[in-house]
């Protein structure tokens, strides 16, 4: 039996992997990632940030296990698409570009690709940006992402540039039987004044394991909009690194919706690098079965006069366990700083599980910071309330978590998208009714 | 329509309801007063089907046993409780929970749901009934109404339901007199020969307004006195502890 511990022979693999990168534009930042994970190995549970979160399976894994290449033209979009949008598709499967499938656009201002291209047609943009944020240095996954990850998307949109319609990724997953990794990097690049909305939305039918990590530079005074959708994502695994650098009068906007995956961490950090900074985050998790779903946030308040608002919420079935981690920092310059947080959950069953833990660091003195978290069941009253009118058990239930839950669906700024979540909220919910 | 018989009804080993013999008929309205705490406010919760009563008796609506359904089968079946503290439910708007409540009813009663501009002509109907400003039914359940819009969106959903026996519980607590006005005009014109009120209050003001033909006194979990309005005068001259020396008087 070998004695080697598996973590080493990923770092092994990962070598032999470095040598094959002569000439690649990222190789130097690759091979620095490759040493960052030798160094810290995968998260485990003695791990502060990984306390509540087990993915040891990972260590039965082979990071570089090619997953099956399929045909394009085999892939029938429209039954993952969101109805009603008019937008820019960039498809992945099984974490390779599916260029046939999506609609590519490389221009001078605008260019909305796949990191693979962007390596010989925005060389400078990526060797100025691409793993300068994410924090490699101290997470294993975010180390292993960068050393090999092939591809993913980049959008990159130039000074005052609109983008208009709306970009969305589809993360299929699909076609095979065995836990397989995806590596994937992406790059967000909006310049001073422009104004983007991206939606990632990972779909699986497979044993997926998503390691994805994607940066997110915002200009300043520019818009960023950022959806994240776990709705359809079978039994996948995800590690989810979202970090996001905001310059002066920027916006970010993000909304993370989970309802499926048998294993999901979301990591959402933001930093603000100049004042007037306003940063919003909605997240909504339902757990119908026993699985795990982990959202750790980070605002990171480094300026003043900037405004976080932060609100996430949950629903746990009987065998559900939820962690939400929410960190807002207030360094010492960072004055005037308004930061809100509130992370409410009903617990459907008294045997689900959340681990809520709202961590305030606040090192300014003239700041309005609050936070509230909550863990409650469905109100009694409200229930009884509904049934004198004439609405059953099963259908008062279900509108009183519809309503909950809709708070945060109310939250997407799309119309055409808020509208299917919230058709699919309902009948989710109504299905984790019977379910229990 | 309602009969009650020895109906008995305690919590937590506490005995509140000590028999309660009551029949309401068609067409009669029936006024309940009494103290605080003489079992009002748990007689009208026990009628609805409120969990965590340990209840004994007999409650037959229409010859059917009472106490065996489900809250939202006797609303089904026409009661209906305007609520002494309606409750807000965050994120429901007013048009869509009436819209479920109305096709749940239609549904039980083996009718197809209601079309879209009945409704709303329905609603725009019962809702100047009791004078509810129509942007109240864009906005949540009650969530941020005052006291007078919350007692008068009971009664709107009571005009939207059509129950056969309504019960208010101190639905005229807390009103100024104007709403109390416009809350007793709308239930007046909802009287008629084949429905029944059971109005309970502290006040016997209200009792100017929606005229009762019987008015009965709970004390300590019993109704120790019937009469007609006259009784309900003759308490507010003389409080309850009028009675109370009458009855010790008595036995």
């Amino acid at each position: 039996m070998s004695t080697i511990a598996p973590a080493n022979t990923l770092t092994d693999r990962l070598t032999v992997f470095a040598n094959q990168l002569a000439g690649d534009p990222l190789e130097g930042m690759r091979r620095a990632a490759a040493a960052d994970f030798a160094r810290l190995g995968l998260p485990h549970t003695d791990l502060e940030d990984w306390k509540y979160t087990n993915f040891k399976g990972l260590q039965q894994l082979d990071a570089l296990a090619p997953l099956p290449i399929l045909d394009e033209a085999a892939i029938d979009l429209n039954k993952y698409r969101i109805a009603g949008i008019d937008a820019y598709e960039l498809v992945f499967i099984n974490g390779r570009f599916a260029g046939t499938l999506s609609s590519r656009f490389e221009s001078e201002q605008r260019f909305i690709s796949s990191l693979a291209l962007a390596r010989n047609l925005r060389t400078g943009l990526l060797l100025e940006h691409l793993g300068m944020y994410a924090q490699q240095q101290n997470e294993g996954l975010t180390a292993l992402n960068t050393a090999l990850a092939p591809d993913g998307f980049v959008i990159h949109l130039a000074k005052n540039e609109v983008c208009e319609r709306p970009v969305v990724i589809y993360h299929i997953s699909t076609g095979t039987k065995e836990r397989g990794w995806v590596n994937q990097r992406n790059l967000v690049i909006a310049e001073a004044g422009s104004q983007l909305t991206v939606i990632e939305k990972y779909i699986s039918d497979s044993p997926i394991f998503d390691n994805v990590v994607t940066e997110v530079v915002v200009g300043s005074n520019a818009d960023v909009a950022h959806y994240k959708l776990q709705t359809r994502y079978g039994d996948a695994w995800h590690v989810g690194t979202t970090r996001v650098e905001q310059a002066r009068d920027s916006r970010y906007y993000n909304a993370t919706i989970s309802w499926s995956g048998e294993l999901v961490r979301n990591n959402l950090q933001t930093r603000h690098n100049g004042t007037g900074c306003e940063t919003h985050y909605f997240g909504l998790y339902l757990l119908d079965h026993d699985n795990l779903i982990d959202n750790h946030t980070l605002v990171d308040h480094a300026q003043p006069h900037c405004n976080s608002h932060e609100l996430y919420k949950g629903i746990v079935g009987p065998a559900g366990k939820a962690v939400f981690n929410g960190k807002v920092m207030v360094r010492p310059d960072a004055q005037k700083t308004d930061a809100y947080q509130s992370n409410a959950n009903i617990l459907l069953a008294d045997t689900g599980t959340i681990n809520t833990k709202p961590e305030l660091e606040i090192f300014a003195d003239d700041v309005k910071c609050s936070h509230g978290a909550t863990i409650g069941q469905l109100d009694l009253n409200e229930l009884f309330y509904l049934k004198t009118r004439g609405i059953g058990e099963e259908k008062a239930r279900t509108i009183l978590l519809t309503a909950f839950a809709g708070e945060v669906i109310e939250a997407i700024r799309i119309d055409a998208l808020r509208e299917d979540l919230l058709a699919q909220l309902m009948d989710e919910l109504h299905r984790m009714q019977i379910t229990f | 329509m309602l009969q009650i018989n020895n109906l008995r009804a305690s919590i937590d080993d506490k005995q509140i309801l000590k028999g309660i013999n009551l029949e309401v008929k068609p067409g009669e309205v029936h006024a309940i007063m009494g103290p605080n705490g003489s079992g009002k406010s748990t007689l009208s919760s026990v009628i609805a089907g409120r969990e965590g009563y340990e209840v004994s008796g007999e409650v037959l609506f229409n010859g059917n046993d009472l106490l065996e359904m489900a809250p939202e089968v006797r609303a089904w079946e026409g009661i209906f409780l305007a609520f002494q503290y309606p409750v807000e439910i965050p994120g429901v708007s007013n048009t869509n929970f009436m819209r479920t409540c109305i096709n749940e009813q239609r549904k039980y009663k083996g009718l197809p749901e209601m079309d879209a501009s009945t409704f709303l002509r329905t609603m725009r109907e019962k809702a100047e009934l009791v004078e509810l400003d129509p942007n109240l039914m864009k906005r949540s359940v009650n969530q941020g109404f005052s006291g007078g819009e919350k007692k008068r969106n009971e009664i709107f959903q009571l005009a939207m339901l059509e129950p056969k026996l309504a019960i208010l519980d101190e639905t005229d607590s807390g009103l100024d007199i104007d709403a109390l006005r416009i809350v007793s005009n709308g239930v007046n014109k909802l009287r008629n020969k084949d429905n029944a009120f059971v109005v309970i209050t502290h006040y016997q003001r209200l009792l100017d307004y929606i005229v009762p033909d019987f008015v009965h006194v709970l004390m300590n979990g019993q109704i120790v006195k019937s009469g007609t309005k006259e009784l309900a005068y003759e308490l507010e001259e003389k409080g309850y502890d009028w009675l109370k020396t009458e009855l010790k008087a008595t036995v």
